[in-house]
This record gives C-alpha cells, structure tokens and sequence, in this order.
C-alpha cells in the first residue's frame, strides 16, 4: 500500500467535512477522486500531507510529491529556479537539467524557462506547479485539480505523463471529461464519504 | 539529503517570499529616512570647528538622537514585516513545503530563522549607517559597548516579533500584531518621559520590555527578555501545533 488512510475525520466548526473514511491506495496505482467544489477533495489530501489536523489513521509509505491548487509562486523566482528549487527541497534529482528540458518541451513551455513567474499566466503557473510535483522524487504523486487553467495540448501531455508513470498517482477533479474511465480508478467524494465508483480492469 | 543542506534550501526559498517588491521597497525606504535623520541629528552643518570644540556634547547629542530613532523604527520595521510575513496571503505558501510531520518541523523552524536573518540584516544596515556616520565625523568616536547596544536592540526586537506573531497566529487580523505595537508605544512613552518610573510603569515594563537609553538597558536585566523570547518561542510552536494547520 502507499497510503493507508483509516476512519479519517475531520471538521471545521461544527462542520464535519470528512466523516470516517477509510480507503487503501495501492502501488503503482491511478486514482481519480471527485466531488463538488468545496466538498472536502483538498482538506483530504492536507490531511495526508500533514498539513492540518485530523482525527483517525493515515499511513504513508515513501514520500509525497504533490501540486496544490492555485500556488503563490514567488513573483522573482524564475521557471528554472522554482521548479529546481521545489522539486529539491528534500532530495537532490540525477540529471535533473535534462529530465527539466524534455518536461519543458513536452509542454512547449522552453521559451518561459528563464522567465519570471510574476510575469506568467494562471495557466503557464500551473504547467510550473504540475512539472515541479512531477520531478519531485516520490512514490505517490498527489494532483489537485492539475487539468485547471492548462491548455488543451498540455492537459494532454500531462494524462499521457500520468498514465506511464510509475508511482501512485491520486488525482482530484471536479471536471472528468479529459480522464478516460479505463485509465482510472475513480472514487467520488460526497457527504464526507468516500465511495469506489469504477475501478481499472 | 542531510537535514542542514534540506533546512537550508527551505531558508533560501523563504527568504524568496520575505524580499518581495514591497518589503524590499519598504527596506529601502526606511533605511535612507534613517540614513537622512543620522545626517539631521550629526549637526554637520554647524561647522566644523563648533564640532571640533564640544566633541562630547556633540557626540552624546548624536547618540542619544540616534538610538531615540531606531528603538521606535526598528520596532515598527518588525512588526510591518510580521504582518506580510505571517499574514494571510503568505500562508498558502506551505503547501508546497509540508509533506510530513518531519518537514512540517522543519518549515517553521526555517521560517522563524528566515525572518530573525531579515531582521538581523535590517539591524546590521541600521549599524552601517551608524558607524558610518559616526567614522565620517570629527567628534565621532566608536565604542566596543555601542556593539552590545545593538545586541539588546535586536533582542528587544525579536521579542516584539514573537509577540506579534502570536498575536497574528491567535486572532488571525493584522490588527492583533499592531496591539504589541501599542504596548510598545506605552512603555517607551512612559519610561522615556517619566525620569521616576511608576509601579504601573515596572509592571508594564515587566509584560512589555523597553530599551532605556543609548545603552538600550532592560530594567529587568537582559536575561529577563532572553527568557520572554525563549518562552514566546515555545508559544508559538505550541499554537502552531495546537492549531494543526498551516
């Protein structure tokens, strides 16, 4: 397993977002989650990200790279500088300049390389996001919402990237129409509850 | 990787959102009004042989005009960078830094000392120009204590941070950090025009401490704020793990 989550709870308030899921992501495997706006797709993977408090069990195994929604990139950091900078925060990357370039070209993002990221759009900021959480060594890789502000070609690119990679890939969207049902396990959030929709044959 | 070169790419990536546009602009600012006050307050326009002759009133006059001035601009300079540094709009940036408890630890502990390095330079620019001015002037003479004035200027000010910031991190509005600037403003007013201090002016020197003079002395010793920042230090983990969110 690569996460382990056991009767997760977790509230806001009085407001209970997540109530008791439990749910096993396996290796190598490619997950979907979706839900509404609001619903409690991202307050799931901070809890796995220990980035808030929770009540119940989350066992990880290996480290997590993951690109949240809507970032603040620092404005005077360039493209190169930031996507070093975060995907080696905690482990250096062999060859990380070429393994770089190819995912830049691949997203006919090479002419930004030494731009300044205040100077991106939303969308060039989130080919940023996706490409660093992509290069991050990892065993699971944790999307949230990562199709949004993307052009078509690169939302391409990055399903195709997904779809070879080897690690556990947890994806969560709102929108389903770019993510093929074979290539997914798809589970939906609602009511706090996680529930297996379809499954990868 | 090795938890120090780890820690310091978390530095170097905080100090990314430290020096933004404003903070930087704000920094420049600051530091040529001071660096003009100092020329103000060196009364080089009175001639050079006046200087010459009444060296010690003259220096004693640009000492004490001198840290007068920085004990209220360093403190307001720190309270303005918590409030960008620990406002809202920087928390987002976590997300990318938190993956698990280990470096959840990590970012906040790289996150204080982030902001003690800016403070620490903000404090040596302040000590620059001071040397600087006092290194041009003909009745400027340096002495080895002024160093230890610096030292307590900047505990007094890693103080009114930690403060800050726990005020920022309890009641979440930028409002809750101006109040340990009140405080501030309370004690220096009430031991700065008060030549006898009152009982109501120890106990709010006890809660809210004041550098006296140009010797920036603390009437509870140094070792009493040294104690306060260490226990602040412990408050704000505490909050920041009782909180449980980023």
């Amino acid at each position: 397993m690569s996460i382990d989550i056991i009767n997760l709870r977790k509230q806001f308030g009085n407001t209970a977002i997540l109530k008791g899921i439990s749910v096993s992501f396996s290796d190598h495997g490619k997950y979907l989650i979706k839900g509404e706006n609001g619903i409690g797709k991202s307050t799931l993977f901070r809890a796995i990200l220990n980035q808030i408090s929770y009540l119940g069990e989350i066992n990880t195994l290996g480290s997590i790279s993951y690109a949240p929604e809507g970032f603040n990139f620092p404005p005077y950091m360039t493209v190169y500088k930031a996507i070093k900078t975060f995907s080696t925060l905690t482990e250096d990357i062999y060859e990380f300049d070429k393994k770089l370039d190819e995912l830049l070209e691949l997203f006919n993002f090479k002419s930004h390389k030494y731009s300044l990221l205040g100077s991106l759009s939303k969308g060039e900021k989130q080919k940023v996001n996706v490409i660093q959480a992509y290069l991050t060594p990892s065993k699971t890789l944790l999307l949230d919402e990562p199709l949004s502000g993307l052009d078509i070609s690169a939302k391409e690119a990055l399903l195709n990237l997904i779809k070879k990679d080897d690690r556990t890939v947890i994806i969560i969207s709102h929108e389903l129409t770019h993510f093929k049902k074979k290539d997914f396990n798809i589970l939906e959030l609602e009511d706090g509850h996680l529930t297996l929709i379809s499954k990868v044959h | 990787m090795d938890i120090l070169h780890s820690s310091l790419k978390y530095i170097k990536t905080h100090l990314y959102y430290l020096l933004t546009k404003k903070n930087v602009i704000f920094l420049i600012i600051l530091n040529v009004l001071c660096l003009s006050y100092c020329i103000y307050i060196s009364s080089i326009f009175d001639g050079i042989y006046e200087l010459d002759a009444n060296r010690p009133f003259y220096l004693a006059n640009f000492n004490n005009n001198y840290f007068f001035f920085i004990k209220i601009v360093y403190i307001c300079f720190i309270i303005f960078i918590n409030i960008s540094y620990f406002g809202r709009e920087y928390s987002k940036y976590s997300e990318l830094f938190i993956k698990n408890k280990k470096t959840k630890i990590v970012f906040y502990i790289t996150k204080y000392i982030s902001i003690f390095l800016f403070i620490y330079l903000e404090l040596f620019i302040l000590f620059f120009i001071y040397f600087s001015i006092i290194a041009l002037l003909p009745y400027g003479k340096f002495y080895i204590s002024t160093i230890g004035s610096f030292i307590r200027l900047y505990l007094l000010g890693s103080f009114y941070l930690l403060l800050s910031s726990i005020l920022l991190l309890i009641f979440k509005t930028y409002l809750a950090s101006i109040i340990s600037l009140v405080f501030y403003w309370f004690s220096f007013v009430y031991s700065s025009y008060n030549d006898v201090l009152t009982e109501s002016t120890k106990i709010l020197l006890l809660f809210f401490p004041f550098g006296e003079g140009v010797e920036i002395s603390f009437i509870y010793g140094t070792l009493h704020i040294l104690l306060y920042n260490l226990i602040l230090i412990l408050l704000n983990v505490l909050i920041i793990t009782l909180r449980g969110e980023t």
